[in-house]
This record gives structure tokens, sequence and C-alpha cells, in this order.
């Protein structure tokens, strides 16, 4: 089965408000109910993985942080009062999580990429953007992933999961700054500034506007 | 705002890209059943006393300053100890130096004195309450251990002072 993680953030965004009772999930799991909890993982485990995974660059870092940080929230979920939604408080685990061991880990940081998805190859913006790069579109895409990946490992932790959270993952500025706990103006500030940064460090692979 | 957004449009269209990074087949099929396995080995741990001791161990590994400040309370724990057991050996002995004197100061106008009794291996004195007390309570272990036969069996006898 091939997971595409391409989706449009509306349709995401739709499904998380399904009417499914997502407060009567967390009520059993607070109880201890792991068959509850299992839903509620099944329901944003891509989420949480992606994020993790594109702050990260890394499958096996994103592995570990993303089951870690299911985990903690699961043995959290007493003092989890409600005052945001299940999916804001378990991103802010997950966020947490991922930036303290990214400054843990700062400079030993290694590349280990996913595999990009063959419809990227349809993707007409995509293949827009690598036609004149090289006539070989595969190994055009490769080498585009990778420069990518690297100019956002450049970014500072709250730049690059601004650009994650808003560029890649289509979150709102109102969702980005509850998930940061800080203001939406700065949120836009710091996305701001990251497009400049990564505009600058990747102007060889941008169609000039 | 629009201008920015025209200005990273081209940006844009390459971070698109992140989106089509996909983890391996299957890998979603598999994630929340380990994530609920993990879930339970920790619950089963927890259950049999494991997650204390475990807990206790990962605060040192993540704080080194509370391992050594942990580390010094237990050598300062120890040297108190240490000081403590032999500050009573030295205050005992006086305690029963007067205690081997108290005979002679209490035994004033033939009044008994049960403060300090003097041990005998002898078998006398069986006017003597206390000797006949001795004298008594050994013999109910005769039978079982015979006279003189236990070298640890030894009878007592108490004298009073005036005798």
């Amino acid at each position: 089965m091939t997971m595409i993680m391409a989706e449009p953030a509306e349709r995401k965004n739709s499904e998380s408000s399904a009417p499914v009772d997502e407060s009567e999930l967390v009520r059993r799991s607070r109880r201890g109910d792991l068959t509850a909890y299992d839903e509620l993982v099944k329901r944003y485990q891509e989420r949480i993985y992606a994020t993790i995974y594109h702050m990260t660059s890394n499958h096996e870092d994103a592995n570990d942080l993303a089951q870690e940080s299911f985990i903690k929230a699961f043995q959290a979920l007493k003092s989890f009062k409600g005052g945001s939604s299940f999916y804001t408080w378990l991103y802010r685990i997950a966020v947490n999580k991922t930036i303290n061991f990214l400054k843990q880990r700062k400079n030993k940081l290694h590349l280990s990429l996913n595999d990009l998805d063959f419809n990227a190859e349809h993707d007409p913006d995509l293949v827009a953007l690598i036609s004149d790069k090289t006539p070989q579109r595969d190994a055009g895409l490769s080498e585009l992933q990778k420069k990518l990946n690297e100019a956002l490992l450049k970014l500072s932790e709250p730049h690059r999961l601004v650009v994650v959270l808003h560029d890649v993952q289509g979150q709102s500025h109102e969702e980005i700054a509850k998930i940061m706990g800080c203001n939406i103006g700065t949120v836009r500030s710091r996305l701001f500034y990251a497009r400049q940064q990564l505009q600058a460090w990747l102007t060889d692979y941008l169609k000039p506007t | 705002m629009n201008n920015n957004e025209n200005d990273f449009n081209s940006l844009r269209q390459l971070l698109a890209l992140k989106r089509y990074e996909v983890p391996p087949p299957g890998y979603f099929d598999r994630f929340s059943g380990n994530v609920v396995a993990r879930l339970r080995v920790g619950q089963h741990e927890s259950a049999s006393g494991k997650s204390w001791l475990f807990k206790w161990a990962q605060i040192f590994e993540a704080k080194p300053l509370m391992a050594g400040s942990f580390a010094g309370a237990l050598c300062l724990l120890l040297l108190f100890g240490i000081v403590y057991a032999e500050r009573p050996d030295n205050e005992v002995m006086p305690l029963l130096q007067s205690a081997q004197l108290a005979p002679q100061s209490f035994a004033v106008g033939g009044a008994p004195s049960v403060v300090a009794p003097q041990v005998a291996v002898s078998e006398q004195s069986g006017q003597n309450l206390f000797a006949s007390i001795s004298n008594s309570s050994p013999s109910s272990l005769q039978p079982m251990f015979g006279q003189n036969q236990n070298p640890f069996a030894q009878q007592v006898s108490f004298t009073l002072p005036g005798n």
C-alpha cells in the first residue's frame, strides 16, 4: 500500500473535525483504554510523523520521536484539561519533543530521506521547476529534494517549524500560533524571514518571478 | 502580504515537493500497533514495579548535576552515620563506670539495692529471694541440657550487699 501524504490541508482539517466522537475516545483513553487510544493514534499518526520528519529530514529519528510523542501524550492524558483540541495538544507535545531533540543533536544531523511518491513526477509545478535544470526528471527531483532538505536544516528550529506547518502542511497562522504558543504576528514574521532565507539559498533551483 | 505571497510563489511550489516524501510502504499500518505495544509493555512494567526504578535511573541519566548532588548527599549521610556511631560509645563508658560504683553509694542502712546485681557462678544464699529465683529457673532447663553440660547455661545468684 502506498501512502500519499500530499493531501490538501483543507481535506485533512475537515477530517479532524469529523463527527467521530474524539472527546469520547480521549475520555476512554484517559481511563487506560488502549483500543480507544489506538484509534486516536491512527487518526493523527500521519500528520504527526510528517511534521517531525520534515523537521528532522530523517525517517528513523522521525519514527522514534513520533512514537515517543504518542506514548508521552498517553501518559500525560490526565493533565489534558481540554482547553485546546486534543489535536493541538498532541501537536505541542510532538513539536516540543522534536525541538529538544534537535537542540541536543545540533551539528550531528544527517539526512535519511524518504522516497518520493511517484505522483511527484506528474505535479505540473514541480515539472516546471526541474525541466530547465536537467533533462533527467527523476534525478532532478532527487537532487532538488536533497537541496531543499539541506536548506531547511539550515533554518533555526522555530523558523523551520513555521515553514513546515504552513507551506508544507497547510496549517493556518492561527493554528500554528496555538501550537507554538506565540501570537500570530510572530508566526507571520518568522514565516517571512524563513522564506527569505530559503529563497536566497535555493535561488539556483527557483524559477525567476 | 499578497505581494509577499507572490514573491515566494516559486519557493512554495518547490516546498510542495516535501509533501511527496513518503515513508516505506505499510509503515503507517504498523505504526499504531507499535505505539500500543510499547504502552502495554510500559503498563506491565509499572505493574511489576520496575517503572519507578527506571524513572529514577532516567532522572540521573538526564541530569548529571542531580546525580552528583545525590551522591554527595549519600556521602554526607554516611559520614554523619560514622560520626554519630562513634559518639555514643564515648558517652556510654562513663555511665557504665558510674553504674559499677552505684552499689556502695546506694547501700546505706542495709537497704537492698537492685541497681547493680553481682553475678556469681556459685550456688549459695538460698535465703535470698533473687537466689531462689535463680536456682529454680535453670532447673527447668536441666532435664533438657543436663547440669553444667551447656557452656552457655550459667547459674546466677544475687546477693544483698549486707550479706
